[in-house]
């Protein structure tokens, strides 16, 4: 099975003891209104969650366990949803999925209108270990390395105005809109393999993705990435935020000349 | 039913892209010659950046639909700044976009039918036509459907592939407006009654265009019938293609040529080549029409209501134009300087979709966008609709719609930042409200960044174009200005040069204008007349003619030494030093 869950399979999964439906909007939008049986965990608790342990606290408090198929949607194109599902998966859980759609797309199906629920649901706390999984990881030696060596590729998934403006040394620019798909989340695999291709950028090729700072952009590339069959990619979680806060060399694109639409 | 939109794109090309481009990586074909694909594929490299581009959409007529404005938006999110620009020939410009990633650029763009083709290097550019053709109140026919004709005739025509230098169409609605005079060819839609029978026609000019030298396009006869228009359009393309100069880069638009014959001598040519090309054309070269939607719609006669808004009502009579359908409009989004942002092209294509009935909008040549076919009674909701997406502004058929090329924001070849000084001048007459003043209703402001005019600022009552000077050996940016330029329909002239104003000097130099225009203004005289009365030495006591009037403006134009005002040497927009830098300029944007 593809980690990506379209509409019809989510109907044969909700409501199975081990399949949990991860919910990873604001919480107050979750209480307007959610899939029946879906559990709330707000990207912004995953984001403060910064080490490995505090992962698993999170999620196994919120009733996830090692062997539950987990699916997370939200309503942002998978920017909140991908970021979670990493957080799940980097720290070893290996059924992780995304919903290949936004929630409000979901609900404009009949069946699903008919299952929005908004009570909080109930769950058993859930049991899960760790067992880190390093190759979706970027840290900031690995960054650093990669741009040493040269073996591999670095992808700003920022707006490209924020590139123009700085970027960490030798990256290549993709706003990440680049691989949102318009009904689906994505883009078709072989669209947003081509469009690496062209970059020069092969299947087997080392790959970071970063964004501005909570690595939820650059997460929801991440996923885009993998879709495409691309096997060797991590996300700099920590992203463009670290490497300022840390004062590193940035480079910028000099003569960057455009209007600035904030002027007028 | 709404009219299929045209296809003008070919999904074909964006592989081909594609493959030179490999090829180009792979050093298998030269520069030179990549550059030659690219600038066919509307492609331009981005001031001093070899990586980044500018991809050009031509735009046929301006006809966009909503599909293809949500498509530009979603392409500007994903390849580009997150903003289109409008450029002055009915474009929309995508700047910013990766070299890798023009071919998926292109194959977003054919999925709507819109095309870069021929949108660059030496071809027929996009064949524009007034924005108002279809509802102009003057105008004898709609020219849409043989401007997109001509447009589709000549598209990827092996005709057009290789001519001497760009070469440009441009079609009025009427007598009154449009740039049929500054075109290399310039068309007039024409009736003519011929026993008792009107005839559909055209009042054709050919070797006008605008640049570093400028000239008015010369009439070829005083009317070609419709079945004439190809084969005349044919024949000077041809022409210029057989007898243009290849040599010569910045001589070799088709007005030198014109005038290195004399325009009589070309007009001859031009008879008898039609001969020829209507001789031997074969029967499939047909111009083909290309009707646009047009609305079935009741005339609306209701007693229309005062609404109690102040901005609706300044909006109203600056941004809103009758219809010859009665009862409905036209309304202009009057976008500064021709920026658009992703969010407002998505903004515009449901308030087009909700409250336009032909269901498209208009680029103008102004650098904005038209909604037409308003109904009288959606005035006012359209208007606060727009206004939530910084669409509203007022002014847009006044002086304060103000022209400005892409300037330093994005041009190789550009001294100032023209861009940004049009949207500075906007914003002040605004402030000031004087788009709301009759007198200055008629007026416009023109400027380029550097004297290759794509900012229009030979036919601007008052124009501007970007230089340098150098002050005790320090470079200020300065505007050469000129006066009482116009192209309306039938109707143009070029400015005349008046004098040097530093960049930082230009509003206060305008506004000097404007309170000189009002302290001697006869009776109801606009200012459009009160420059033109002073350039033909004809005007006011004290400031009879041009140099009068120049003495009168010197000491706001003066340029302080550095160390007195360090502002005068930094650009509008610009926070750095002023440089006057310029790389290989691949056109004139
Ligand atoms: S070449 Fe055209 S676009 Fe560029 S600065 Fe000059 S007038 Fe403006």
């Amino acid at each position: 099975m593809s980690f990506l869950i379209s509409p019809e399979e989510l109907k044969g999964l909700i409501g199975k003891d081990d399949v949990k439906l991860v919910d990873a909007r604001r919480r107050e939008d979750y209480l307007q209104g959610h899939i029946n049986q879906a559990i709330s965990i707000p990207i912004h608790d995953v984001i403060r969650a910064l080490d490995a342990e505090s992962l698993r606290k999170l999620f196994s408090s919120k009733g996830i366990s090692q062997e539950d198929t987990v699916v997370v949607y939200d309503d942002e194109k998978g920017v909140y949803a991908g970021r979670v599902a990493w957080s799940l998966e980097y720290i070893g859980h290996k059924k992780v999925k995304l919903l290949d759609l936004s929630y409000s797309d979901l609900i404009k199906h009949e069946y699903y209108n008919n299952k929005i629920s908004k009570e909080e649901e109930k769950f058993k706390e859930g049991k899960l270990d760790i067992n880190l999984n390093e190759s979706i990881l970027a840290n900031l030696e690995f960054v650093k390395g990669l741009i040493e060596s040269r073996d591999g590729f670095i992808i700003d998934v920022r707006e490209r105005l924020n590139y123009l403006e700085a970027h960490i040394p030798t990256a290549q620019t993709m706003p990440w809109k680049v691989f949102i798909g318009d009904k689906k989340l994505f883009k078709d695999a072989d669209r947003i393999k081509r469009l690496l291709f062209n970059r020069g950028i092969m299947q087997d090729s080392n790959i970071v993705t970063y964004c501005g700072g909570a690595g939820t952009l650059s997460g929801i590339s991440f996923y885009a990435l993998r879709l495409a069959g691309f096997s060797k990619v991590r996300l700099y979680v920590r992203s463009f935020l670290e490497w300022k806060e840390l004062n590193l060399p940035v480079e910028v694109v000099k003569d960057a000349n455009y209007w600035d639409l904030s002027a007028y | 039913m709404l009219a299929n939109p045209v296809n003008w794109s070919l999904e074909e090309e964006a592989n081909r892209f594609e493959e030179m481009l490999n090829l180009y990586k792979q050093n298998k074909i030269s520069e030179d010659e990549f550059r030659r694909f690219r600038l066919q594929h509307g492609t331009y490299s981005s001031r001093f950046q070899t990586k980044f581009n500018m991809v050009r959409v031509k735009i046929p007529s301006g006809e966009v639909n909503p599909e293809q404005l949500e498509k530009i938006a979603e392409i500007c999110e994903a390849f580009s700044i997150g903003s289109a620009h409008v450029s002055t020939r009915e474009n929309f410009q995508i700047h910013w976009v990766y070299l890798d990633d023009v071919p998926e650029v292109l194959r977003e763009l054919s999925k709507v039918g819109l095309t870069t083709r021929e949108a660059c290097g030496n071809t027929i550019r996009n064949v524009t036509a007034s924005p108002l053709a279809g509802v102009c109140l003057f105008e004898p026919f709609d020219v849409t459907p043989y401007a997109k004709g001509i447009a589709k005739f000549f598209l990827r025509n092996p005709l057009n592939q290789n001519l001497p230098r760009k070469f440009k169409i441009n079609f009025s609605c009427c007598d009154k407006h449009g740039f049929a005079r500054i075109g290399d060819i310039g068309l007039i839609p024409k009736l003519k009654e011929e026993n008792g029978k009107k005839e559909k026609g055209f009042q054709i000019f050919f070797g006008g265009g605008l640049g570093p030298a400028s000239f008015i396009g010369e009439p070829l006869e005083d009317f070609t019938l419709e079945t004439d228009l190809l084969p005349s359009c044919i024949a000077i393309v041809r022409l210029f293609d057989r007898l243009g100069d290849r040599e010569k880069m910045h001589r070799n638009r088709m007005r030198y040529l014109v005038h290195d014959l004399s325009p009589e001598k070309f007009r001859e040519m031009i008879i008898k080549e039609r001969r020829i090309v209507k001789a031997t054309l074969p029967p499939s070269a047909k111009l083909e029409l290309i009707e646009s939607y047009y609305p079935d719609f009741k005339e609306e006669q209701k007693e229309s209501e005062v609404i109690e808004d102040e901005d609706y009502q300044r909006w109203f009579l600056t941004n809103v134009l009758p219809q010859r359908q009665k009862g409905f409009y036209t309304v202009d989004t009057n976008l500064p300087a021709g920026d658009i942002s992703a969010e407002q092209l998505r903004a515009l294509a449901e308030i087009c979709r909700k409250y336009s009935l032909e269901r498209i909008v208009r680029l103008t040549p102004t650098q904005s966008i038209l909604l037409r076919w308003i109904k009288e009674s959606d005035l006012y909701e359209l208007y606060r609709e727009l206004s939530k997406h910084g669409l509203g502004n007022p002014g847009a058929n006044s002086i304060a719609k103000c022209v400005g090329c892409s300037g330093t924001t994005s041009c190789n070849l550009a001294i100032t930042n023209s861009h940004r000084l049009a949207k500075e001048i906007q914003a002040k007459l605004l402030a000031l409200k004087l788009d709301l003043d009759e007198g200055l209703k008629t007026a416009s402001i023109k400027i380029s960044g550097c004297p290759n005019s794509c900012g229009q600022h030979e036919i601007a009552t008052i124009g501007f174009y970007g230089g340098a000077s150098r002050v005790n050996g320090a470079l200020a940016p300065t505007y050469q200005m000129l006066l009482g330029g116009e192209a309306h329909g039938n109707k143009a002239s070029l400015g005349v040069m008046l004098m040097r104003v530093p960049a930082r000097r230009v509003i206060d130099v305008v506004l000097k204008v404007i309170e000189l225009y009002k302290e001697s203004k006869r009776d109801r005289e606009r200012l459009d007349e009160w420059i033109s009365r002073v350039i033909k030495n004809e005007g006011p006591e004290g400031i009879r003619n041009p140099d009068e009037l120049r003495v009168k403006l010197e000491s706001t134009a003066t340029i302080p030494t550095i160390d007195k005002n360090p502002l005068f040497y930094v650009d509008w927009g610009g926070e750095e030093k002023f440089r006057a830098k310029t790389a290989r300029g691949e056109c004139a944007a």
